[in-house]
């Protein structure tokens, strides 16, 4: 136990993280320079490319220092702040941690959230400062944020590249030296903490824990804490590039298990692993019933493909316990699912997934948070859908979710970021510098407010040079309205919001001004309203199209124009029919969109 | 009835909004005549099958009027020499007005071309110049007294409308010209931006724009109604013509009657199938036509697409017997939607016939769309 190293990687989105895994791993010859895919740690498609970590994975390297061998787990986290809790099961199953910022960029807001949390648990904190080798980088004035942040002494914080692979031997020496051991009773009921769990097609659910107190053996009985449920401990092992199995894993050990689990909803991140026959008195603490904070309606665009949908979602839940649906159905879009995100990066992700993974095209309609609505009997219901909100006349009050919204940027960009806070209802509960340019915000906000055009506006007013955490705090009273989009006339279901009474008229002027650039010109005028109950609080016209007609069509053009229009008749069954008026797949999706 | 179209790729210099196959490069000619002719007796058999002489000879382009007249005549020998041809046979041939002159005008007339269409394009040498037209004014008019001079009857002009830097009552004027002269024929196309023209460019770079289409709209029923006016019938989208002298070729096309084209970038039709020729000079200089030939069947739904939507584009509209001959189940199939567009005015049904009105014309294209079967 104590040659085990335990330690994770916090880090802003393009730091650098990814990169300079790679290079640890290839330094401790765990993976070879050949295997080594760029970003080894990334396997999904998706996050390559995004460059962000959705899931997070483990792996262990062996490092050897004065003829000692010491094992290295790097348990990866996932970086964005949708994910927040994730990030702190993983933290919590770690004595050490990587702080790495970009020399080119300094700290943001992100890596301060995790940071916190990586000090809440006691972590060692090793400062590494990467993308030396870049011509941009300013070394001396981020040590000086980093010094600030963390009070370390200059000579801790550890120069990097993961492009070049400078820094790496020193990294991982300081992980060996500072990075305390894991602690522990061996002998102690079994306690592992679950902090991440994948689904294999083959072999079911794989969950990743680390072992607490006590030790675990291939075939041990064990029971989930929190689910209750019991299973036979099929395989056991760690984890390389691959998982090896072995017959025991012990207290400080990171591993895997697998014993037959089906669905992701069975392993809770953050449940605790213990032993039928000798279990363990209580569970880890800091567990957590994850809630998915923002809800959508998904609808296929073909309608017969309802069931396929309902297929993939289910697919998708397997490895991705926190997002959950219930079918729902539309008038103008037919059958779907409203679906719980945790938030809307995790809403995009789950959207892109089923366009590549199942090549499902969906409409996404616009999303909102759960409120909380109390009737005049005292009952309180949750609402997660603008049709599911009562009559006015049974409701007594409603209350709406609300965050602490953390936001570091740049001094000259306090006065914009202020004034989008502030007109989005957010209070300002902390202004703190970090070195003489840089500054963190803090707000507390409705989460109803980031759900749409909110990470937008504030890219666009900081140039995007701020950067935005996040963590839920609660309910609190809200006026709420149910707000209309009608089309000639016709109530689009799909097109109602919920919002805050006060926001309805300039969200209602905005809606239609956006509808009449989504809704193409057709044979006739396209009145669109949006209305609170019968009142019209907003109106545009689109108007009919006046040409449309070919001037030539002799013996060469007959086929081609035929197939012309042939085509742009089936890209009009991508249209949604509402009434007689068609409206544009895209239009649901980007009504929102605004600016 | 069937119709023999004539491909000619050549053009002196490329106008500014045209898209249309031909090459500036003039040296091949004598070559793609030669191959020309082979390929009219190769496919000598084309109407066979459909056992109908040849009503119509149509030379197009390009520009025709840069053949050589005895070019031009050998082609209608081959053709008189390798198809069965009605005594009365259309022949007309499409003309630049900077290529007429009085004696090639009388040479063609004497080898059997009964039928000019003159590209004038507009009368305004502001208009032909920003077109990039090699032409002016004064050589339309020349051209067309020439043509009656020489005999010519049947003679019809080009014209386009909506220029981004003209007028509704500047266009309109051209028409003055239709009194002036025994002009018997009309086309007028509105101008089409098209990507790989100099226009496109243009339009590309935000420099020129179509004009807004309700000011389309009103110069189509103002062009309309003053051709009316002065005796012409408004019979396709963008044809007019005086009593008879539809153009009977291009009503061919529309009418679904067979058609063989010759040279690239032809297209030929045999009730069937379509045909066409790669539009590459080089090859069919070099390697002949049927390196280039391909061809696509057409199932009933094509053809009842086409039918609807060739039918909808012309005056007459379609002719529900027809329809209820060829496409009985096909036509029973849309009704629900055709009445909607009937009981909303964009079609009219009189004698038989379902047609665009004025609501509905200029805006057909939506309509056809909405009509058409597609799987």
């Amino acid at each position: 136990m104590k040659n085990i190293r335990n330690f994770c990687i916090i880090a802003h989105i393009d730091h650098g993280k990814s990169t300079l895994a790679d290079r640890l791993l290839e330094r401790t010859n765990t993976v070879s320079e050949r295997e080594l895919q760029e970003q080894t740690l990334d396997n999904m498609d998706l996050e390559r490319e995004r460059g962000i970590t959705i899931k997070s994975h483990a792996i262990q390297m062996q490092y050897s220092k004065d003829g000692q061998v010491y094992t290295l787990n790097l348990i990866d986290t996932p970086g964005h702040v949708d994910f927040s809790y994730e990030v702190s099961r993983s933290i919590a199953s770690c004595e050490g941690a990587l702080l790495i910022v970009d020399a080119t960029q300094g700290i943001q807001a992100q890596t301060i959230s995790n940071l916190y949390l990586a000090v809440e648990h006691n972590l060692t904190i090793i400062p590494v400062l990467n993308k030396m080798d870049m011509e941009s980088a300013m070394p001396d004035e981020v040590e000086d944020q980093i010094i600030d942040l963390i009070g370390c002494d200059r000579s801790e914080i550890i120069r990097a590249s993961g492009k070049t692979g400078m820094g790496a031997e020193e990294i991982l020496n300081a992980i060996v030296e500072r990075v305390p051991p894991p602690t522990g009773d061996p002998d102690a009921p079994l306690q592992a903490l679950i902090f991440d769990s994948v689904f294999n097609s083959f072999r079911g659910i794989i969950a990743y824990f680390k072992v607490v107190n006590g030790k675990i053996r291939k075939g041990d009985k064990v029971k989930f804490f929190n689910t209750g449920k019991e299973y036979e401990a099929d395989e056991i092992g760690v984890l390389k590039l691959e998982m090896v199995p072995r017959d025991e894993l012990s207290t400080g050990d990171v591993g895997y298990i697998i014993s037959g689990i089906k669905t992701s909803r069975e392993v809770r991140v953050g449940d605790t692993i213990t032993h039928v026959d000798r279990p363990c008195s209580k569970a880890i603490s800091g567990f957590e019933e994850v809630k998915p904070m923002v809800f959508a309606g998904v609808y296929p665009i073909d309608t017969d493909d309802y069931e396929d949908l309902r297929a993939a979602i289910e697919k998708l839940q397997l490895n991705d316990a926190s997002l959950t649906f219930q079918p729902e159905s539309s008038v103008a879009l037919g059958f779907g699912f409203r679906c719980g995100f945790l938030g809307m990066l995790h809403m995009e992700i789950v959207q892109e997934r089923l366009d590549r993974e199942f090549n499902m095209d969906v409409i996404t309609t616009v999303p909102n948070v759960p409120y909380k609505v109390y009737t005049k009997q005292g009952d309180v219901m949750e609402v997660h859908n603008p049709s599911g909100l009562p009559e006015p006349t049974v409701i007594d009050h409603v209350e709406e979710p609300y965050i602490r919204a953390q936001i570091i940027t740049r001094s000259e960009f306090i006065g914009p970021i202020m004034t989008l806070c502030l007109g989005k209802r957010g209070e300002l509960i902390n202004q703190h510098y970090l070195t003489s340019d840089r500054v963190e915000l803090s707000f507390d906000m409705p989460l109803a407010e980031i759900v749409f055009d909110f990470y937008d506006k504030l890219k666009s007013i900081s140039k995007g040079y701020a950067s935005f955490d996040y963590y839920t705090t609660g309910y609190r009273t809200s006026k709420l309205v149910k707000l209309d989009i009608l089309l000639n006339g016709d109530p689009v279901d799909a097109l109602s919001t919920l919002t805050y009474f006060d926001n309805a008229y300039p969200l209602g002027r905005r809606m239609c001004e956006k509808l009449k650039e989504l809704i193409p010109r057709q044979q006739f005028d396209v009145a669109i309203q949006a209305a609170i109950g019968a009142k019209i609080i907003a109106r545009e016209t689109v108007k009919a199209l006046r040409k449309d007609v070919t001037a030539k069509c002799y013996g060469g053009d007959i086929t081609r124009k035929r197939k012309l229009l042939e085509k742009q008749k089936k890209g009009k069954k991508r249209m949604k029919q509402v009434g007689n008026v068609e409206v544009p797949q895209k239009a649901f999706i980007n009504v929102l969109k605004l600016d | 009835m069937a119709g023999i179209y004539i491909h000619v790729p050549f053009c002196k210099t490329r106008c500014h909004y045209c898209d249309f196959f031909k090459s500036t490069n003039l040296a091949f000619r004598k070559q793609y005549l030669e191959k020309l002719l082979e390929e009219i007796r190769e496919r000598s058999d084309f109407f066979e099958k459909n056992n109908t002489p040849v009503q119509t000879i149509y030379f197009g382009g390009g520009t025709p009027s840069l053949l050589k007249v005895e070019w031009i005549e050998k082609i209608l020998e081959s053709i008189q020499t390798n198809f069965r041809v009605i005594d009365n046979v259309e022949i007309t041939l499409e003309a630049n007005p900077d290529d007429l002159n009085f004696e090639y005008l009388k040479a063609i007339k004497n080898i059997g071309i009964n039928r000019l269409s003159i590209g004038v394009q507009s009368f305004f040498d502001e208009d032909l110049k920003r077109m990039g037209r090699r032409h002016n004014a004064l050589q339309s008019r020349s051209a067309l007294e020439w043509a009656f001079k020489a005999g010519f009857q049947n003679v019809g002009i080009d014209l386009i409308y909506g220029l981004p830097w003209s007028d509704s009552n500047l266009f309109l004027s051209n028409l003055d010209v239709l009194q002036e002269y025994p002009i018997v024929h009309l086309s007028a196309y509105h101008l089409t931006i098209e990507p790989n023209t100099q226009f496109g460019k243009l339009k590309l770079q935000k420099k020129l724009f179509e004009i807004e289409d309700s000011k389309s709209e009103k110069l189509f029923w103002n062009l309309h109604d003053k051709v009316e006016q002065l005796g012409f019938e408004h019979y396709e989208i963008s044809n007019f013509c005086k009593e008879d002298y539809f153009s009977r070729h291009n009503s061919s096309y529309w009418n679904n009657e067979p058609y063989l084209g010759v040279g690239p970038g032809s297209h030929s039709y045999d009730g069937n199938h379509r045909y066409w020729i790669k539009p590459d000079l080089h090859q069919y200089v070099t390697k002949g036509y049927s390196e280039g030939l391909s061809c696509e069947s057409l199932t009933t739904t094509d053809r009842f697409n086409e039918y609807l939507m060739l039918g909808l584009r012309t005056q007459k509209g379609i002719d529900i017997k027809r329809m209820m001959e060829n496409f009985e189940e096909f036509w029973i199939n849309i009704q629900p939607k055709v009445q909607k567009w009937l009981d909303s005015d964009f079609l009219e049904c009189e004698d038989g016939y379902i047609r665009g009105t004025r609501k509905g014309w200029f805006v057909i294209d939506g309509v056809i769309k909405d009509l058409f079967l597609v799987d």
